[in-house]
């Protein structure tokens, strides 16, 4: 009789057993890789294709206000809060329309020199912050976008006013397509996305969208489709 | 199990009004009748009708708002009297309390004789009758159904004849009323039958919630028999000085006592469901009294109880109220629960859910200020500004499962007209901008005349350039209209007469512009 050797375990099972432990001790994300989904045609100008837990993303540009709505969309719709902040006039049909859901919409109206306190109370439950023009000191900045850092939200400023430097700076440019000399409505609009950055997204980027598209939707554009429907509206 | 008596009288909100119950009255909360009189019922007034339908129902039917304070405060009186027949009372709510049956029944020689003097007692101090139905039988739930029997006779049940007793009942007698509405499709429609189920299969399909219902439905006390003991060390208790001989002030300090006493049970993994409000005056005199509740007290809950009793105690008649300030007051927790809250992920993972969202926004609603905090509600309409309603934070319920359903103030469902089709109205896309209050502007032809348009809609020119606020006028490149709306022209203060135009001026913006009396308007921007 002799003993089993199985006893004693051979160096390839124990380098697969460590390499088991260490799956199971790994975490499953890191906080800097997590990120807020957004709509598909944006992903590709936006670092991880998403808009990142604790940074601050910029928006401007003639048309921030429809480019931040399709932002927010495909968060808003998997049931992350949005906060806008300091807005007024805005019209959240259109934001309706461009997917966000209206039952995760929060609306704050912060009086002059409680912004920051506003918005730091608001990292601590809602997800994405989105804060109209305001003016805050350059200390504050930083010190709000710490917090964000640590609460993992998403700060979306829309203006130039944000005087730290942004993890992303977006503008959207854009035209619509449908109107004519007295006839025709507004129906489309082909809006130019330009994406820099610091760090991972300081490589320029940009995307050509219809936001929205005849259908309403938001989808990429290309070139062809552009033209025909130029000519189609005359 | 625990022989129990049971003290109820009925339509007590009612009662406590103070209003001759021979009138037609009913008691209002949260906008909806809550206790209504004996003659009030006979009309047709209702548990959970509106003010209107109640009033609809019976003309003349007298309304009073609901003061869970003055309920607890005229209880007191009725509490005092049955404590001539025993000490220990717990009271469940405002009209409604409970008392171990074993010493009292004995002492008057069973439970019908103890049940005469429990009446008499209370006949003895109530001016004009008070209502009081003693129910007793093995364990509160059976009493209290016990107590609600016409037959005063069938409000004893004997000793052992509880499983009896409640088997014919209907299943509705449970108050959960998801848990009903699911046995009564599954054809459990009495408590009999629940009982006759396994208790372990019941527990497998309904869990916690389950194992509770069928433990009252057999009978049996609702309480695990492995419940936790308190640990004695876990009283709060605080000093006032100098004593209090006013409501608010004590419970000012019972807001406090209740929050801290609150935290240390959590911290536990506890939370209470028999308290006992102590109070000690100045002239070495001690009130007590025991509240009792079917789950958990919150700290809110707690808050309140305590200060009902502080109320009943201090407000009450000359007889019953302390003779000095109270100069001491502490809160005992006599059984508890595991606490079923919410935990928080282990590496502070933080919940999507509303609850936390509705706790955070109710803060900053706070500092704020009212009207500071606003959800959107979409709505029907023509006008851009009317199809979204911002509506207060603090009169919606932004519960956990998102707000989407329960936020409609009018009731479930969507927001009228949401639906429908509102001719006239401007179509999608819409602009990201509407204004709350317009912009004044002008729009002006080839001649450098404002462009007008007549009353069949037609436009005096085409437009040219687009002056904003007085602003240099910019080149017109696109424009659609006019798109004329005439709405309202039954009702003179809301009659609006316009006449519509999207442009798109020469630096890309689209606008949303409107000519109202003569005078053009920037609606809205596309931007």
């Amino acid at each position: 009789m002799t003993s089993t050797p199985a006893a004693v375990p051979d160096a390839s099972t124990g380098r697969d057993a460590l390499a088991l432990l260490g799956d199971r001790i790994r975490p499953v994300t890191l906080a800097g890789e997590r990120s807020l989904p957004v709509l598909e045609p944006l992903r590709s100008v936006l670092p991880d294709g998403g808009l990142g837990r604790g940074t601050v993303v910029t928006v401007d540009g003639p048309l921030a206000r429809s480019l931040t709505f399709a932002l927010v969309a495909e968060a808003s719709g998997q049931g992350s809060w949005v906060a806008l902040v300091g807005f007024e006039s805005i019209g959240l049909l259109a934001a309706a329309e461009l997917g966000v859901a209206l039952d995760r919409v929060v609306l704050v109206d912060p009086p002059p020199g409680t912004v920051v306190s506003t918005l730091a109370a608001l990292a601590d439950a809602i997800d994405l912050l989105v804060v109209g023009p305001v003016r805050i000191r350059p200390s504050d900045a930083r010190r709000l976008g710490a917090r964000i850092r640590e609460r993992e939200a998403v700060l979306i400023p829309t203006g130039t006013w944000w005087p730290e430097p942004a993890d992303v700076v977006l503008s959207a440019t854009g035209t619509w397509v449908g109107l004519g000399e007295g006839h025709g409505r507004l129906r489309a609009r082909k809006v130019r996305v330009e994406a820099t950055g610091r760090r991972r997204a300081a490589r320029p980027r940009s995307v050509d969208l219809w936001l929205p598209g005849i259908d309403g939707e938001i989808t990429l554009a290309d070139e062809a489709q552009v033209r025909s429907l130029a000519e189609r509206a005359g | 199990m625990a022989r129990t008596t049971v003290v109820w009288c009925p339509d007590w909100p009612v009662v406590a009004s103070g209003i001759d119950r021979r009138r037609p009255v009913a008691v209002l909360g949260s906008g909806r009748v809550i206790a209504a009189s004996v003659p009030a019922r006979a009309e047709g007034v209702a548990r959970g009708q509106r003010r209107r339908e109640a009033q609809a129902c019976c003309p003349d039917l007298v309304v009073v708002d609901e003061d869970p304070a003055r309920d607890a405060r005229c209880f007191e009186a009725v509490l005092a009297a049955i404590e001539t027949v025993t000490p220990l009372v717990e009271i469940l709510r405002p009209g409604l309390c409970a008392f171990a049956t074993r010493g009292p029944s004995r002492y008057h020689g069973g439970d019908a004789a103890m049940a005469d003097a429990v009446g008499e007692a209370i006949a003895a101090v109530s001016v004009d009758g008070i209502d009081a139905r003693v129910g007793t039988a093995d364990g509160v739930f059976a009493a209290t159904l016990a107590a609600r029997r016409r037959d005063s006779t069938a409000r004893l049940v004997p000793v052992g004849a509880t499983p009896a007793f409640l088997a014919p009942l209907p299943v509705s007698t449970l108050a959960e009323p998801d848990l009903v509405d699911v046995l009564e499709r599954l054809g459990i429609v009495t408590l009999g039958r629940l009982a006759a189920l396994d208790a372990v299969d019941v527990v497998g399909r309904f869990g916690p919630l389950g194992a509770h219902a069928h433990r009252l439905a057999s009978g049996l006390d609702p309480r695990p028999p492995d419940a936790r003991p308190i640990p004695p060390d876990l009283d709060v208790s605080t000093e006032i000085d100098p004593p209090a001989e006013r409501t608010d002030r004590v419970a000012f300090v019972g807001k406090a006592l209740a929050d801290s006493l609150h935290d240390q049970l959590s911290s536990r993994g506890l939370a209470c469901s028999t308290l006992a409000v102590v109070a000690e005056t100045e002239h070495g005199e001690r009130l007590e009294r025991r509240w009792r509740h079917e789950g958990a007290l919150g700290p809110a809950a707690i808050a309140d109880r305590v200060r009902w009793q502080l109320e009943g105690w201090l407000s009450g008649s000359a007889a019953s109220r302390p003779t000095g300030g109270i100069s001491r007051l502490t809160l005992v927790p006599e059984e508890a629960r595991a606490a079923s809250g919410r935990q928080l992920d282990l590496w502070g993972g933080r919940a999507t859910g509303g609850d936390r969202v509705a706790r955070s926004l109710a803060r900053l609603q706070a500092t704020l200020g009212s009207g500071a905090v606003t959800v959107p509600e979409l709505r029907g309409g023509r006008d851009l500004r009317s199809r979204v309603v911002l509506v207060p934070v603090e009169a919606v319920e932004l519960g956990e499962g998102g707000a989407g359903e329960g936020r409609s103030l009018e009731g479930p469902g969507p927001a009228m007209g949401v639906a429908a089709p509102w001719p006239g109205r401007i179509p999608a896309p819409s602009p990201a901008t509407v204004f709350a209050a317009p912009v004044r502007a002008e729009l002006i032809d080839d001649q450098g005349q404002p462009v007008t348009v007549d009353g069949r809609g037609e436009p005096s020119a085409a437009p040219r350039s687009l002056s904003v606020e007085g602003a240099a006028a910019i080149e017109v490149t696109a424009w659609a209209g006019p798109w004329p709306v005439d709405e309202r022209w039954w009702d003179p203060s809301a009659r609006r007469r316009q006449a519509r135009y999207q442009a798109i001026t020469v630096d890309g913006l689209a606008r949303l512009l409107a000519l109202e009396s003569g005078q053009w308007w920037v609606l809205a921007v596309y931007d």
